[in-house]
C-alpha cells in the first residue's frame, strides 16, 4: 500500500497516457492493481491468525478458556451462566502475553504469536498450567492467579527471526522460519512433552521451563538443533509405561524415553503407514494394542511393543468412506471414529486384533446449514453414554446414543445451534463435557457454553475490559 | 459465488496439482514448473494472437496517428474509424487482454493452492480435504506436500526469485515493446517497462516463492515464445519498427508513402523527425495537386 500511495506512482499513473499500439495499459495496470490488492489481503490475512484451535480444559474445578491474542482466563463453573443473560460472569483470572512480565523476556512476549491450536496441560504437583503459542511460545503459569511462572521458545531462533522485521525478506535464500505448536501438550511426571510442525519431539521442566531434552532425530538437551528427520507434528503425545509415541505427517509412529527421549530403535520409528499417509492424531491404547488412524482413510492396529502391523481397517483391507483427522475414542473394547465428511464409525476389536461388529452412521447438518459440507477435526467425546461430535464449520453439535449402533441404523441426531441463525459459528476443536454442559471455543473466538443440547449456546464469559 | 469458483477453478487446480506432484516423484517444485507449462500451453494460441495484435497496432500506428489527429475534436468519430481500421486489419483490440485476464484466477487460486497443499496453518490443511476429489483415494497419500525444492522453501517469500521473477518481466516487456514516436507513449512505455517488473518483484517479497517460480517459468516461457514469433524486438539494438509504413488517408484518397529511411535511426534522440517528414509529403503532394490543376 505504500507503493500506491508514493508521489512516484501517482505521477507515474498522472502521465499515463494511452498507447496507440497497446491502448488498453490502463486496464491492464487495474488488473494488477486488482490482484495485488486482493493478493496482499489474502497474504495479511494468512499471518493474522491471533486464535487457534484449543480445547478448554478443567483445572480443579475451574475451567481454563482461551481467547483472541493469546489470553488465558480462569472461569469459575459454579458462577458461569448456563441460561438467560449471558457474559456477565467475569473470568477469576486472566493472562495476558503481552506486556511487561518480570521473569521474562519481554521482547519474546511482545513479538510473539497470539493464536493457541494446542490445548494446555495442568500439572496438579506444581500447580502449574503449561500453554504453548503458535509461535512456539511456552509458559508456565501458576493456577489459580495465572502469575507468569516461566517462559521459553521451543525453537532458539524464534527470538531472532521475531525481530528481523521487514529486511529480513531480503535473504536470498528462504529464510528461517521459527517452529511453531499446533499438538496438544501432554504432562507426566513433571516434564511436558510436545511435538512440533518442524518435527521436533522434545520435553520441558513444568517446574522451570528448561528443556530436559529434545529429539530431532537424535537426542540434544537444553536446546533442540536446526532440522529434523521427523515429519510435522500436529497432536499431543501418548505416554504409556515411560515411553513417548508419537504420531507424524509423514505416516510414522515414534516411540522414545520419557525422561531422556533416548530410543533402541533407528530413528525411533516403530510402524510408518502404507505410502507414508499421514497421521494426524495420536495413537489411541487398546488391549496392549494401538490403534492408529490416518488420512488415507485407513485404520491400523498395531504392536505397542515393536510396532508391527496386526490388521489394518476392518480386517480385509476396507477403507473407510472419508478421510481420518480425529483420533479413536475407546471405550470397553470398543473404538469410535469419526471420518472428516462425518461418517461415525464403532467396532469392536477382539484380543486377537481384529475388528467386528463394524457399524457406522452418517451424521448431517440440518438446520440452516443443511446439505452443506461437514469437516469433523475434532476426536468424539462420552458423556453420560452418548457421544458428542462436533462440526468445525457449520458449528452443528449431534449428540448419539450408544445403544443406537446396535441397529445400525440412522441415529435420531440432535444438531442444535448456538447463538441466532445469523451468528452460526464452527467449533474447531473438542469441546468440554461435564455433567452435560458443554463448553466450547468458538471459531468467531468466543468462549460459549450451553446446559442442555436442546438450548441455545451462550457467551459464558464477559472478558473485554469495561 | 464461493462454491462456483471453488468448483470451477480451484478444485480443479488443487486436485491437478496433486496428480501432479504424485507423478512427479513428490517433487512440488517440478510440479509447479510443469503446470505453469500447461498452463502456458493451453494459452498459447491467445498468446500468439497478442503478439500477432501487437505486431499490426505497431504497424498500424501511423494510420491510428492520423486519423487521432484528423478527428482530434471529434472521439465519437475518432472512436468509429479507429475500429473499423481495427476491423479492415482482423485485429480484436481486447486480444492482448486474454492472456492476462486469464492468468488473473490462476494466480489466485494457485496462491490459495499453494497454502492449503503446505500445511502453515492446520486450518487450510483440514479444510484441503473438503475440496480432494473423494474418487481419486490416490490423492490421499500425497499430502502434505513436501515444501522443498532445490534447498528453497517453496511456501516462504524468496528475494532470489522476486530479482528472477522482476528481471524476466524486464525483458519479456522490452522485447514485446514496439517503438514509439510519439514522446508521451515513449515515456509511459518506458515506465511500463520499469512498473511492471518492480511491481512484480515486491509482490514476490510478500508471496510463497511457489507463486513467484510460477511467475518466473510463466515468464521464460512468454521470452521463448516471443523470440520465435517476433525476434528479439526491443532488446535488439538495430530494431525499426517497418521499414516502410501505409497511412490510408480516408479524407483526400491518396496513399502517402512514408519511407523510414528518411528518419533518422535514432527517433528518441529526435522525436519530431517522423512528424517533419510527414508534413514534407503533405506538403509536396498537395504542390503536385495544385500542379495538375
Amino acid at each position: 500500500m505504500i507503493l500506491f500511495r508514493s508521489n512516484l506512482f501517482k505521477s507515474a499513473v498522472s502521465k499515463f497516457r494511452p498507447l496507440s499500439m497497446f491502448r488498453y495499459n490502463k486496464i491492464i495496470i487495474g488488473l494488477i492493481i486488482f490482484s495485488t490488492v486482493i493478493l496482499s489481503g489474502c497474504n495479511s490475512d494468512r499471518f493474522s491468525a491471533d486464535f487457534g484451535w484449543a480445547s478448554p480444559i478443567l483445572v480443579e474445578g475451574s475451567i481454563i478458556s482461551m481467547s483472541e491474542k493469546g489470553m488465558i482466563f480462569v472461569a469459575d463453573t459454579n458462577l458461569l451462566p448456563i441460561r438467560g443473560e449471558s457474559e456477565n460472569q467475569r473470568p477469576a483470572a486472566k493472562f495476558s502475553p503481552e506486556g511487561n512480565h518480570s521473569n521474562c523476556d519481554s521482547d519474546y512476549l511482545d513479538k510473539a504469536g497470539n493464536a493457541i491450536y494446542s490445548t494446555p496441560a495442568y500439572s496438579a504437583n506444581s500447580s502449574t498450567i503449561v500453554v504453548g503459542y503458535y509461535s512456539g511460545l511456552v509458559v508456565g503459569l501458576k493456577y489459580p492467579d495465572l502469575s507468569l511462572k516461566w517462559c521459553n521458545f521451543i525453537d532458539p531462533l524464534s527470538k531472532g527471526s521475531a525481530e528481523g522485521g521487514f529486511f529480513s525478506f531480503l535473504s536470498f535464500g528462504s529464510r528461517h522460519q521459527p517452529d511453531t505448536l499446533i499438538g496438544d501438550i501432554t504432562i507426566h511426571d513433571e516434564l511436558a512433552v510436545m511435538g512440533t510442525s518442524k518435527g521436533y519431539i522434545l520435553a520441558i521442566s513444568v517446574d522451570t521451563g528448561n528443556i530436559k531434552w529434545c529429539y530431532n532425530g537424535e537426542v540434544t538437551t537444553a536446546i533442540c538443533q536446526p532440522e529434523s528427520i521427523l515429519g510435522p507434528i500436529y497432536d499431543s503425545p501418548l505416554i504409556d509405561a515411560g515411553k513417548v509415541y508419537t504420531s507424524s505427517l509423514d505416516g510414522s509412529i515414534y516411540k522414545l524415553d520419557l525422561y531422556d527421549g533416548s530410543t533402541k530403535i533407528p530413528n525411533a520409528r516403530i510402524f510408518q503407514t502404507d505410502n507414508k499417509s499421514a497421521l494426524i492424531s495420536q495413537p489411541s491404547s487398546i488391549l496392549g494394542m494401538f490403534i492408529v488412524a490416518s488420512l488415507d482413510r485407513n485404520m491400523y492396529l498395531i504392536n505397542k511393543k515393536d510396532g508391527s502391523l496386526i490388521s489394518s481397517m476392518f480386517n480385509d483391507g476396507e477403507k473407510a468412506s472419508g478421510r481420518f483427522w480425529t483420533g479413536s475414542l475407546v471405550n470397553e473394547n470398543k473404538v469410535y471414529i469419526v471420518t472428516t465428511n462425518g461418517r461415525l464409525y464403532q467396532f469392536e476389536i477382539d484380543n486377537s486384533g481384529r475388528s467386528k461388529n463394524v457399524s457406522s452412521v452418517q451424521l448431517k447438518n440440518r438446520g440452516q446449514k443443511a446439505g452443506e459440507d461437514i469437516l469433523v477435526t475434532g476426536t468424539p467425546i462420552l458423556s453420560n453414554d452418548t457421544l458428542i461430535v462436533v462440526d468445525s464449520i457449520s458449528g452443528n453439535i449431534w449428540e448419539i446414543s450408544l445403544d443406537s449402533f446396535q441397529s445400525s441404523e440412522i441415529l435420531e441426531l440432535s444438531p442444535v445451534k448456538h447463538g441466532s441463525d445469523e451468528s452460526w459459528q464452527g467449533i474447531p476443536s473438542e469441546p468440554l463435557v461435564i455433567d452435560r454442559t458443554i463448553y466450547f471455543h468458538s471459531s468467531e473466538k468466543k468462549f460459549l457454553c450451553k446446559k442442555d443440547l436442546h438450548f441455545d449456546a451462550i457467551g459464558c464469559l464477559s472478558v473485554t475490559e469495561k | 459465488m464461493g462454491d462456483l469458483w471453488n468448483a470451477l477453478i480451484f478444485d480443479p487446480m488443487l486436485n491437478s496439482l496433486i496428480i501432479l506432484y504424485t507423478f512427479l516423484g513428490n517433487n512440488f517444485g517440478l510440479t509447479i514448473i510443469v503446470f505453469t507449462l500447461i498452463v502456458n500451453i493451453i494459452m498459447l494460441p491467445l498468446r500468439l494472437k497478442q503478439i500477432r495484435s501487437t505486431k499490426k497496432l505497431a504497424v498500424l500506428g501511423p494510420r491510428l496517428q492520423a486519423v487521432s489527429k484528423k478527428y482530434a475534436n471529434d472521439s465519437q468519430r475518432r472512436g468509429q474509424e479507429t475500429m473499423r481500421i481495427y476491423k479492415e486489419e482482423g485485429i480484436s483490440p481486447l486480444g492482448c487482454l486474454g492472456p492476462l485476464v486469464i492468468q488473473m484466477p490462476v494466480w489466485i487460486s494457485l496462491y490459495w493452492c499453494i497454502y492449503a497443499l503446505i500445511p502453515t496453518f492446520p486450518e487450510n490443511f483440514a479444510s484441503l480435504t473438503l475440496h480432494m476429489y473423494d474418487s481419486l483415494e490416490f490423492l490421499d497419500t500425497a499430502i502434505p506436500l513436501n515444501s522443498r525444492f532445490l534447498g528453497l522453501d517453496l511456501a516462504q517469500p524468496v528475494a532470489l526469485f522476486a530479482l528472477l521473477v522482476g528481471g524476466s518481466m524486464w525483458v519479456l516487456q522490452k522485447m514485446s515493446t514496439m517503438e514509439s514516436n510519439d514522446p508521451r507513449q515513449q515515456q509511459t512505455q518506458k515506465m511500463m517497462l520499469w512498473m511492471m517488473p518492480f511491481m512484480f518483484g515486491f509482490l514476490c517479497l510478500q508471496f510463497p516463492s511457489g507463486l513467484s517460480m510460477y511467475w518466473m517459468t510463466s515468464n521464460l516461457v512468454g521470452i521463448a515464445v516471443q523470440y520465435f514469433v517476433a525476434g528479439w524486438g526491443g532488446l535488439s539494438p538495430n530494431t525499426n519498427t517497418s521499414d516502410s509504413t501505409k497511412i490510408n488517408s480516408s479524407d483526400n484518397k491518396n496513399e502517402e508513402i512514408i519511407s523510414s529511411e528518411e528518419e533518422p535511426v535514432n527517433e528518441k534522440q529526435y522525436p519530431n523527425k517522423r512528424e517533419d517528414s510527414r508534413r514534407r509529403n503533405r506538403n509536396s503532394s498537395n504542390r503536385t495537386r495544385r500542379k495538375q490543376r
